[in-house]
């Protein structure tokens, strides 16, 4: 069953149509890519998943369910989680790493307190391959790859079913890159995780994703498998980001 | 420790370099009433230049005045012939009491207002609140001060017009001051407050669910506390000065009071006396923020430990 679902999502600011009919959906233990160029809508779906925006039409449905339900919104909110492209600014600078990670927990774990909250800071801590030294440590404190790896971490601490991973790499530089693209392959291979993982960069797309939907100013204009759809693009858009970005064959 | 030393000096020789002669100043305030000025001689200048230590070096002066200033004595008033600590010591409680008053009444206002405005921006109640600032903000002390006499004083005949006797004595004067300063402060934080809540990290919070009223409390008002915090200092200074105007106004027994007495009888040594005192001041209250900014912003122990 496929676990989230969007549903004809249209979008407009003011005169500025910026999304049209969008429709897609991300199943259990799934990887979709949301691909597109910087203006094509794709943080606008992220924002209207998350309840950050509303849509003028269409419904976005979690487990089969219309998001524009409040319960299922609450459901919602503890099995979606997010992560956006600025771990840094992601994270409230006045407090601690165990703060930010325990807020969450609050949330959900109201009456986990002590050792027992302390192991599972800890052991969040490791699912995202950091110490636990770091926990009386401040964002800045650390650096930028750590800052993301707490984000994820902070993201994971309520169990979600689905990561909404907003270009969550593009601020950091290619060989943390690397190492968080197989922290994250590594959660999905342990947890089942799904994940939504928008982003501009189609080689990121190829070492993550199973499932890739483009998107061109607010129009999913392909989706498919990813092997499919970067080896034999249909769409003229899609063969052009193609070009820029990955050596097309033959 | 290098500020105030820096301070001392510059009030050292302020005095010294304002145009017109100290001894002269001093013999002038000496003349019985009814008699000329023209019968001051030289050798009576001389005299008093002698007596005054005016005709040594500058260091010397500089040292021997620094010594006596850190005795705690800040010299002879012209006018009323009284040790200047001893004048100023009987009148800076009552500023203290009025400029903490003020400073109350301004958190009470500013604070609620400009969370409001931040929260409801651009809504009717943001409107409210700007509208109100701005009224505040336009009201020069001496009108509002008088306008408050008037109706609760005269009129209604609910609290003193003057003086600082009674206990209420200070809600006029106090509300006065407050309420100008409240309207500068409520916009900021309302400013403040809007750059937070426009940040990522609130915008994750949002996502997660977390209500309006928890997400400000929680994240964004200590942040957004910080600029009205740095503006606070600089107010809470300048009411520690003495609001001159209000205290003239009500007729409040303060320091400010004093001082605008002192320029009209240009009563240097005393003028002398409160500007070293207002300085000394304005560096401790900068030091007790600097303090403050460190419990409300992590970053800044970092930056300091980073920089020992």
């Amino acid at each position: 069953m496929t676990m989230l679902l969007v549903e004809g999502l249209s979008k407009r600011y003011r005169d500025h149509q910026v999304l049209t009919e969008v429709a897609f959906g991300v199943g259990r233990s799934e990887i979709v890519g949301l691909v597109g160029q910087s203006g094509s809508g794709k943080s606008t779906i992220a924002k209207c998943i998350l309840g950050l925006e509303r849509p003028h039409v269409g419904r976005i449905l979690w487990h089969g369910e219309s998001l524009s339900e409040r319960t299922v919104r609450r459901r919602a909110r503890r099995g979606m989680q997010a992560v956006f492209q600025d771990p840094r600014s992601s994270l409230n600078p006045r407090w601690t790493v165990r703060q930010l990670l325990s807020e969450p927990l609050d949330n959900w774990l109201p009456a986990e307190r002590g050792v027992i909250r302390l192991a599972r800071l800890a052991r969040l801590l490791d699912r995202v391959a950091l110490s636990a030294d770091l926990l009386d440590r401040h964002p800045h404190e650390l650096s930028t790859g750590q800052c993301q790896r707490v984000c994820i971490a902070r993201a994971l601490a309520p169990e979600p079913d689905l990561l909404i991973l907003d270009e969550p790499l593009s601020a950091l530089d290619v060989s943390v890159q690397a190492r968080l693209i197989e922290l994250l392959l590594d959660l999905h291979r342990t947890s089942g995780i799904s994940y939504l993982l928008i982003t501009h960069d189609f080689a990121v797309v190829a070492d993550i994703c199973q499932r890739i939907v483009v998107l061109d100013k607010g129009n999913v204009v392909e989706t498919g498998k990813v092997d499919d759809v970067l080896s034999r693009p249909t769409h003229a858009y899609t063969q052009a980001l193609l070009r820029d970005v990955l050596p097309m064959p033959g | 420790m290098s500020v105030l030393l820096g301070i001392t000096v510059a009030v050292f020789l302020m005095l010294r370099f304002i145009p017109g002669d100290p001894a002269t100043a001093v013999l002038l305030t000496m003349v019985e009433p009814g008699l000329d000025s023209a019968q001051i001689t030289q050798r009576d200048i001389d005299e008093v230049r002698d007596q005054m230590g005016l005709n040594d070096p500058l260091p010397q002066q500089y040292a021997m005045w620094l010594g006596r200033v850190m005795t705690g004595n800040l010299g002879t008033s012209l006018r009323s012939r009284q040790p200047i600590s001893g004048e100023l010591a009987v009148r800076i409680p009552a500023t203290l009491k009025l400029g903490s008053a003020a400073l109350l009444v301004m958190f009470a206002i500013a604070i609620p207002s400009g969370i409001l405005g931040g929260l409801y921006a651009g809504r009717t109640t943001d409107h409210v609140t700007r509208i109100l600032s701005l009224i505040g903000e336009s009201l020069p002390s001496f009108f509002l001060g008088v306008l408050l006499i008037y109706l609760f004083a005269i009129n209604l005949g609910w609290l003193p017009a003057m003086g600082g006797r009674r206990p209420e004595s200070i809600i006029l004067p106090a509300f006065t001051l407050g309420v100008g300063i409240a309207a500068a402060t409520s916009r900021l934080l309302r400013a403040s407050l809007l750059d937070t809540l426009s940040q990522p990290y609130m915008l994750m919070a949002e996502a997660k669910g977390m209500k309006r009223r928890t997400l400000l409390f929680r994240h964004a008002l200590r942040p957004a506390l910080i600029p009205v915090l740095t503006a606070a200092s600089l107010v809470a200074g300048g009411l520690l000065g003495g609001a001159a105007v209000v205290e003239t106004v009500f007729a409040w027994p303060g320091v400010g009071r004093y001082m605008v007495e002192a320029i009209a009888g240009r009563d240097y040594p005393v003028i002398q006396g409160f500007t070293l005192l207002m300085a000394t001041l304005f560096v401790i209250i900068n030091f007790v923020v600097d303090i403050l900014y460190r419990l409300l912003d992590p970053r800044v122990r970092v930056e300091e430990r980073g920089h020992v």
